[in-house]
């Protein structure tokens, strides 16, 4: 008995373990199979290799419902998953959680928005990737806000042009301090409409950049994947592997070197710690199909479950030494949840340009980084640090016209053509990281596997709500200058969650008493075990997060394997 | 071959694509079905005829195919049945009912054989009922779709979006290649690309 539990301990035991195979758990996989660990990937979902994108090749008729999924269906199985609005159609339903399955609670509304697969919101991510600056690592210093961060961009800026090199961002450098530049491919181009804009910002507005997306999608062939072919039918995964997520670039590279074990279907319930040896040893998991429960052991343990996800399993990893959670001394598990605000705007109309059309299907918009409270002068009285806007001009196709009372042959014909040119822009704020903002766990309310489920708490207060005043009237106000029509703003409402840059809860600092983890991501009283994800940010900033979590990702793995070889682990 | 071919035909060369090894059996598409033995699912013949005509005269026959053409009787057959809830079901058959009774007090005779004046009359007559439910809308939150906005939102739908419009009287490029972002209209004929 004693020998077959040694060989059953044997075979399941590993140099690393990484718990989540999205876009850090990607990462986190092909660095450490780099370095020569034998690695253990455990997703929870479902297994989806690059390619096995079964919408990618079709066209609206060959859809359901001509691409639509029925109010119905909304309501039940994607009750939250459709609260995007935009993420559930027939060809990308798949690759998001059916909330049934899935539930949490929400004490105030959290739209949790979830992608269970190998691959997991990589394969639906919305691709922009703009690095943080210095501004953005000290402002919680400046500010006195929560904590500072233990890092700055020089730390970070390294392993920025590593990821970068590797994951082929398309983008123009601006030289902007706030938003630096990085390693890029060609860019996509704008259209005429955005060239125009581009230029009327830079002359009404000191220093202020209209760019085009700064976006992980390949305008040349790139280690390997092809070029994007603007079908823009990303969001159901690309043939081309034109776009970075881990199933097209970081798992088959990682796989590649004979390091990897990929075990889909595993949820994890627990990491196991060692009071002993003062270390995690291993992961609990149960198998998704048969709900037999499994253990996994390694010298040391990513945690890439995504922000809530890796939340969730600290949580849970409770031992006489962690009554609260593993590496929870200083209480700060699941707190400082924060996320983007966003869905505020402005919008106009574009005359003079009427002759003018575009084509090919481009997968990406324009950006215009912060540009306030940057120096002195952007200084605003009513609220601290910033936001930044994505839009760009199209010309609108025939539902334009659906609901206007008109009908005839002059409607049909209006229908072939393209519409009016419009422009719009809608802002991406940072939130603060408010300490009662906060996740826990719900003992009384099990999933399907047995693991307790998350109760969300989590709201956005004033400085969110004076930021979004002032990105409605500056971006009508950009469209104003510019001489468009009929400007208009809009606010479509934000709740935490549907940004889908929720992060903080395991935040980085320099104090064990207040943070969860060190400089290195590594949870400051259990050293072997490193949280790359977006759970480790200690403010949000305004940009899109993913690409900073890929950097940290490596500079920690880096950290970790030098620690591993000096036996310091 | 025109420019719009060679784009299609050279695209999925240059690209190194990588095809599906799934083939989802799941997704039964809606792809038009143009069997002649095909009968409503949810529609009486009666209801399907009207269907197909108030289609027609929101987009008719020209120089490009109107939507009888194109069968979007049997593509708003098929979403009333399996896309509307139930809500949207019945307020769909209750105004297809009360424009089969108006044509039939009216005119005595079948939508299919109304006149010019008669089918702007009945058209009209729709507009208005529609703009007086939107006006008295009690519910915001959960607005009911007047019929005729329910039936011109079907047709155009079914029309813009069918594989033979989408590909012969729209610009069809599945794999448009490059994006230029500021092209001559008259490079497409004045029309839209397909979505």
């Amino acid at each position: 008995m004693a020998n077959l539990n040694i060989r059953s301990k044997e075979e399941n035991t590993y140099d690393a373990i990484v718990i989540g195979s999205g876009i850090s758990g990607g990462w986190a996989a092909k660095e450490l199979c780099e370095k020569g660990l034998k690695t253990l990937v455990l997703e929870r979902g479902r297994d989806v290799k690059h390619g096995d994108y079964p919408t990618a090749n079709m066209e609206y008729w060959d859809l359901p419902f001509r691409d639509r999924v029925p109010q119905k269906e909304l309501d039940t199985t994607y009750r939250v998953q459709s609260r995007t609005g935009w993420a559930v159609n027939q060809a990308t339903k798949h690759w998001f959680v059916d909330d049934e399955e899935h539930p949490y609670s929400e004490k105030k509304r959290f739209d949790w928005i979830r992608g269970y697969q190998v691959g997991g919101r990589s394969l639906i991510w919305g691709r922009h990737c703009y690095r943080w600056s210095e501004m953005d690592f000290k402002a919680n210093a400046k500010d006195s806000i929560a904590i500072p961060w233990p890092i700055g961009y020089k730390d970070i800026e390294p392993w920025y042009d590593y990821v970068e090199k590797f994951v082929g961002i398309s983008g123009m450098k601006e030289g902007l301090a706030q938003c630096p530049d990085g390693q890029f491919l060609p860019p996509m181009p704008m259209n005429c409409v955005e060239k125009d804009f581009r230029e009327k910002i830079a002359k009404n507005f000191d220093g202020r950049v209209m760019t085009i997306g700064r976006v992980a999608h390949l305008t040349q062939p790139h280690n390997g994947r092809g070029k994007c072919q603007n079908r823009n039918r990303c969001m159901r995964g690309c043939p081309f592997g034109a776009y970075f997520s881990s199933n097209s670039a970081t798992l088959p590279v990682a796989a590649a070197t004979g390091y990897l074990t990929m075990r889909p279907h595993s949820i994890v319930h627990q990491i196991i710690y060692d009071k002993d040896k003062k270390k995690a040893v291993g992961v609990r998991i149960t198998d998704a199909l048969t709900k037999a429960t499994k253990e996994y052991f390694s010298r040391i343990i990513f945690c890439n479950a995504s922000t809530l996800g890796s939340a969730q399993v600290l949580m849970n990893s409770k031992s006489d030494r962690f009554p609260n959670g593993l590496g929870n001394d200083s209480d700060e598990l699941g707190r400082n949840i924060m996320d983007h605000h966003f869905r505020y705007g402005a919008g106009a109309n574009v005359e003079g340009f009427e002759s003018i059309y575009y084509k090919g299907r481009r997968p990406t918009e324009c950006y215009v980084p912060r540009f306030r409270n940057i120096d002195k002068k952007s200084e605003r009285k009513d609220y601290i640090r910033g936001f930044g806007f994505q839009g760009g001009a199209s010309r609108s196709p025939w539902w334009r016209l659906v609901s206007e009372y008109t009908y005839g042959a002059d409607l049909k014909e209006a229908g072939l053509s393209p519409g009016n040119w419009n422009i719009g822009l809608m802002g991406f704020g940072e939130t603060l990281p408010y300490h009662d903002n906060r996740v826990t766990l719900n003992e009384n309310k099990r999933d399907e596997w047995g693991l307790p489920t998350l109760t969300m708490d989590v709201e956005y207060k004033e400085n969110e709500q004076a930021m979004k005043k002032d990105m409605m009237e500056s971006a009508a106000e950009m469209l104003e200058a510019a001489g468009y029509k009929d400007v208009h703003t809009w606010d479509m409402g934000s709740w935490p969650g549907l940004g889908i840059h929720e992060m903080g809860s395991a935040r980085m600092g320099a104090d064990p008493k207040k943070s969860v983890l060190n400089g290195n991501n590594q949870v400051h009283a259990v050293p072997n075990v490193f949280v790359t994800d977006g759970s480790c940010m200690t403010s949000s900033a305004c940009q899109n997060p993913s690409i900073t979590y890929m950097a940290l990702t490596a500079r920690a793995c880096d950290f970790a394997v030098k620690e591993l070889k000096k036996q310091n682990l | 071959m025109t420019r719009r071919d060679a784009i299609k035909k050279t695209a999925w060369l240059t690209g190194c694509a990588v095809s599906a090894t799934t083939v989802s059996a799941v997704l039964a598409g809606c792809r038009a079905d143009t069997s002649e033995k095909w009968i409503p699912k949810i529609l009486t013949t009666d209801q399907y005829e009207c269907v197909s005509e108030l289609a027609e005269f929101i987009l008719p026959k020209t120089d490009t195919p109107g939507a009888k053409d194109v069968l979007v009787g049997r593509f708003i057959d098929e979403m009333v049945n399996g896309f509307y809830d139930e809500k949207e079901k019945a307020s769909f058959l209750m105004g297809l009912d009360a424009c089969m009774t108006y044509v039939s007090k009216n005119y005595a005779k079948p939508t299919s054989e109304l006149i010019k004046t008669e089918v702007k009359q009945l058209m009209d007559h729709l507009i208005i009922e529609a703009k007086e439910t939107v006006e008295n809308q009690k519910n915001e939150d959960d607005p009911i779709q007047p019929f005729f906005l329910q039936l011109k939102h079907l047709t155009m739908l079914g029309y813009y979006t069918c594989e033979e419009i989408s590909m012969n009287v729209l610009v069809f490029d599945p794999v448009p290649g490059e994006y230029e972002g500021c092209y001559p209209l008259e490079e497409t004929g004045g029309r839209a690309w397909a979505i």
